[in-house]
């Protein structure tokens, strides 16, 4: 499989008047053609940074080092200008407000138009009657009616389903979607999904889901990078992550979700504790405050990523073994 | 009990965070002209407050030096009849100043809570308490303030002066806290307090103006700075203090027709009005970057 | 057993007006449409719904935070829709509510110690040890009462709201999204303090949330909204095993599961379009312009049913209780 995206060692601190905030601390991944590829994490464990990064958009005082490569080709660096040639065209990005994305003084079909003509040498005619099956695909109804809407005129949702019609349009070969459908009601969130799915059918885009929510991990993702204080902790195939977590802080996270498929009252297990603070992060692993299997080693040494039962499957806990078949609530309780 | 719910939660705080007051004063440190003016403007005071306790004459001395230019003995020069104008001009701004304070305090407490009422309660209220705040703000203040001074009311003390100029400087506080405490009230601690069983002047006075307490700060600090040239105009104009006693504004009246003759008694008051007035409206500024949240964060 | 709390016909319009200095009231946003329930003592009644379905308005309603258009609230053998400000008083001892946001809820201004205080001091029950004790019961330390609000992280400071809400000892809390605004890892400990008080101080919930896998874990008895009306009630169990309105149904389907497994199988309901305007809401049922089964499965004669008479909330036993003329239940997890 041909790799498309290559993060290796990705670096972004922010200096502040207190010192360096130190967003993401050297993490790496792949995203290979085809795949579909989920960063989850709560709010400051620098997964939003890291695509950030990605695509060039990080404020001009961020410190960044490491190397992303698309397709081989170096991306830290670039000017704001060739930036903007690899965004939109082969990365394409769908954001949490999509109003961001839009231009609200040109309707959405000559939007999605504009570029269809951008990688198609057709009419103005033949790029409008590409919008409308292109809305139809992301599920707009009325789509014929509907390219003459400005951005405005539409909720929530409809917005992100154009946003999602000019990404196709650009046949990408990645979407990056950060927090896609945070701001979405459910059954909104559901129409944005399935979507996100029909577009990747469509261009046979890899996709890098962004999201703090692993219910939608776990629908829409094919492997998962688990971040908590701006470093990967654990990575491996979705159900690994899922069925057999080997970082306590994983463990932790899936206890302390509440199921809509388990009946009965199984307590939740809460990690206690709050995430570090990015600034003078303490030596040693980063989750071992709130850690209940924590010993003398984790306050000296942080731990890398490291094979567990599966090559592919990495986690970041010097004691990663001791976790095979735990259950969040032996561990935690 | 369970134990969650006993357990003391020790968690270490996410991010620093740093109060309110501490954030407004490290970016009030960062404007430069705020910061020098403060400094000039607290020398000015201590020279009108403290200068008359170490200097050799008293604002009411009569000496035998007349009409000198400045020399050491008297660094501001004398006039007519051997008053020292450095002890003038110490007791002139003690008295602006303290007039020009209780404009803005009275201007300031009574625009405060005018606004954060009307803002409060809305409506139809409101929409009354607004439209007499125009009123008072399409009235001419030095002119108004003049033909009320003349009337003698209060018998020229220097409080009835600010009682005046107090009277007509409110408009421009309520409208500033209106507009803050209509933001302010949509907030749910206004909410959860009414939740609560809390009654309207609990609302107004311990939340809203308390919240609003930046806003007011700046308004208030600009409206000293109106405060001392409304004093000096109407001193000026003979409404204001009255000799013996003396003021800025009443000093540059006296000493107006002595401009080309005798410099030093027009000029040295004149100076320190202008001086008092630019170095608080450039604290005012400081202090409203300061407390402007949209202002460069200095955290995340 | 006797309800605590009965609401009866409760009504919300608020006035829709034109621009200008005129501002003539042009109609109306039917917020809250004719709605029923009942919360028994020790009990949580979940209200679910989407961002716009009025639930939250009901909530401030049933504290007569914001005034009701029409309908009664009895609570303890007394109608208190007609109450004045300072009628309402003495009520507000037994009737409390925690807010969504832990941050605009707490005021800036005032130490936490000062919030806790301030429903004691308005009812003249202050007492410095009450406050401490308070901290203690909510799993805050009791040192903590001079610092700030900000001080603390999002899940410390909701819990300064519980505290703030237990002050005055109520019988019925109104948890508005409590938990929504929180870290998933953070919201399970707030979540197992609200179900240890209830257990505590035998507390009656009205528990408010968009998220059905919290409402599930903690709630007795389900209500769900849709634009303002009352689609279903049920026991928590029959209405996520058996549900029987479509729209209940698409919720429930849309939610995604954290398990990667039965994610991939299940079958999802999706909804087409937008939530109408609840300026101008449908005519008889107002699920009908996005119901699947209008749209699929009714005949002709059926639909005009759906479009000339509002259905009303119908017993199919156990307590299930919904409002459609077809309804028919459904396992969908």
């Amino acid at each position: 499989m041909t790799v498309l995206l290559e993060v290796d060692d990705l670096t972004v601190g922010f200096p502040t008047e207190d010192g360096l905030v130190q967003a993401v601390r050297g993490v790496s991944y792949q995203v290979s053609r085809g795949d579909s590829v989920g960063i989850v994490g709560e709010s400051g464990s620098g997964k939003s940074v890291t695509s950030l990064a990605v695509m060039g958009l990080l404020p001009r005082n961020a410190r960044v080092s490491g190397s992303v490569r698309f397709l081989g080709e170096e991306l830290l660096g670039r000017s704001d200008e060739q930036m903007s040639k690899v965004r939109g065209s082969k990365i394409a990005m769908i954001f949490q407000d999509p109003l961001t994305s839009l231009n609200p003084v040109y309707t959405v079909g000559s939007q999605i138009a504009e570029a269809v003509r951008a990688h198609k040498d057709v009419t103005r005619q033949q790029a409008m009657k590409r919008a409308v099956d292109l809305l139809d695909v992301v599920g707009i109804p009325n789509p014929s009616l509907r390219v003459n809407s400005y951005p405005h005129e539409m909720s929530g949702g409809m917005r992100q389903r154009v946003v999602i019609a000019i990404a196709m349009a650009n046949d990408p070969e990645l979407i990056i979607a950060d927090e896609p459908t945070t701001a979405l009601d459910v059954t909104v969130q559901a129409q944005v999904l399935e979507a996100l799915e029909a577009a990747r059918k469509e261009t046979g885009a890899a996709l890098m889901l962004i999201t703090h929510d692993l219910g939608v991990i776990a629908g829409h993702t094919d492997r998962v990078n688990v971040m908590y204080a701006g470093k990967l902790v654990e990575t491996g195939t979705v159900d690994e992550i899922f069925y057999g977590p080997r970082m306590p802080y994983t463990l932790g996270l899936l206890g302390s979700l509440p199921r809509i498929d388990e009946s009965g009252r199984p307590r939740l297990t809460p990690i206690t504790g709050s995430p570090p603070s990015l600034l003078n992060l303490p030596a040693g692993c980063p989750f071992r405050p709130r850690c209940p299997k924590a010993r003398d080693l984790c306050a000296e040494v942080e731990p890398e990523l490291t094979p567990t039962a599966d090559r592919r499957h990495l986690a970041a806990c010097h004691f990663h073994s001791e976790l095979a078949s735990a259950t969040a609530e032996e561990v935690f309780s | 009990m369970s134990d969650t719910a006993a357990r003391p939660v020790t968690e270490t705080f996410a991010v620093r965070e740093r109060k309110q007051s501490e954030l407004v004063f490290r970016r009030f440190l960062r404007h430069r002209a705020a910061v020098t003016s403060l400094l000039l403007f607290v020398l000015v005071v201590l020279f009108a407050y403290v200068g008359p306790l170490l200097w050799k004459y008293s604002y009411t001395d009569i000496t035998d030096d007349l009409s000198r230019s400045p020399s050491l003995t008297h660094p501001f020069g004398t006039d007519l009849i051997g008053h020292d104008t450095m002890a003038q001009v110490m007791r002139g701004t003690q008295q602006s100043l303290k007039i020009a304070l209780a404009i803005a305090l009275i201007g300031t407490v009574l625009g405060a809570l005018w606004g954060a009422i009307a803002g409060l309660y809305r409506g139809r209220l409101d929409f009354l308490m607004m439209r007499i705040v125009d009123i008072v703000l399409t009235l001419p203040t030095i002119a108004v303030a003049a033909a009320v001074a003349a009337q003698g009311v209060g018998g020229s003390q220097w409080w009835s002066i600010a009682v005046i100029l107090g009277a007509l400087t409110w408009p421009y506080v309520s409208r500033v806290v209106r507009g803050v405490v209509l933001s302010l009230r949509e907030q749910e601690f206004i909410e959860a307090a009414r939740a609560l069983g809390a009654g309207n002047p609990r609302i107004i006075l311990r939340h809203l103006l308390p919240n609003a307490l930046g806003a007011i700060i700046v308004v208030a600090t600009l409206t000293i700075a109106t405060g001392i040239l409304g004093e000096a105009a109407l001193s000026f104009l003979g409404v204001g203090v009255q000799a013996p006693d003396t003021s800025l504004g009443l000093l540059v009246s006296i000493n107006r027709d002595a401009v080309n003759t005798r410099p030093w008694l027009f000029y040295f008051p004149g100076l320190f009005i202008i001086l008092i007035a630019l170095t608080i409206n450039f604290v005012g500024d400081g202090l409203r970057d300061a407390f402007d949240p949209k202002q460069t964060r200095v955290r995340q | 057993m006797n309800p605590i709390i009965s609401v009866r016909g409760l009504v919300k319009h608020f006035p829709v007006r034109s621009r200008g200095i005129l501002r003539r009231q042009i109609g109306d946003v039917h917020a809250v449409c004719d709605v029923d329930f009942d919360i028994y003592p020790h009990e949580t009644l979940g209200l679910v719904g989407e961002s716009g379905c009025g639930k939250t308005t009901t909530g401030r309603l049933l504290l007569n935070l914001v005034p009701a258009t029409a309908g009664t609230i009895n609570f303890q053998g007394r109608d208190i829709v007609p109450l004045s400000r300072a009628q309402m008083r003495p009520l507000r001892r037994e009737m409390q509510i925690v807010f969504q946001d832990p941050y605009a809820s707490l005021d800036p201004r005032m130490t936490v110690h000062e919030v806790i205080a301030e429903p004691l001091r308005i009812h003249g029950l202050y007492r410095r040890e009450t406050v401490r004790d308070l901290l203690t019961t909510v799993g805050l330390d009791a040192s903590h009462g001079n610092r700030y609000a900000h001080e603390f992280s999002g899940g410390q400071r909701q819990r300064i709201g519980v505290a703030r809400a237990l002050a005055l000892r109520p019988k019925v809390l109104v948890l508005d999204e409590p938990v929504s605004a929180l870290d998933v890892s953070i919201q399970a400990g707030v979540v197992n303090l609200l179900e240890d008080l209830q257990d505590e101080l035998g507390l009656s919930y009205l528990f408010i949330s968009h998220d059905l896998s919290v409402v599930r874990h903690i709630a007795d008895r389900v209500a769900v909204m849709y634009l303002g009306r009352i689609v279903e009630i049920a026991p928590v169990e029959e209405l996520f095993q058996r549900a029987a309105h479509p729209y209940t149904q698409a919720l429930i389907s849309a939610i995604p599961v954290p398990d990667p497994r039965k994610e991939r199988s299940r079958r999802r309901i999706i909804l087409a379009g937008d939530v109408p305007s609840p300026v101008d809401p449908p005519s008889g049922c107002r699920f009908r312009t996005r119901c699947p089964k209008f749209a699929g499965q009714l005949s002709e004669d059926e639909r005009t049913k759906c479009a000339e008479e509002v259905p009303a909330l119908t017993d199919h036993g156990e307590g299930h209780q919904t409002a459609c003329h077809y309804a028919e239940a459904l396992a969908l997890i």
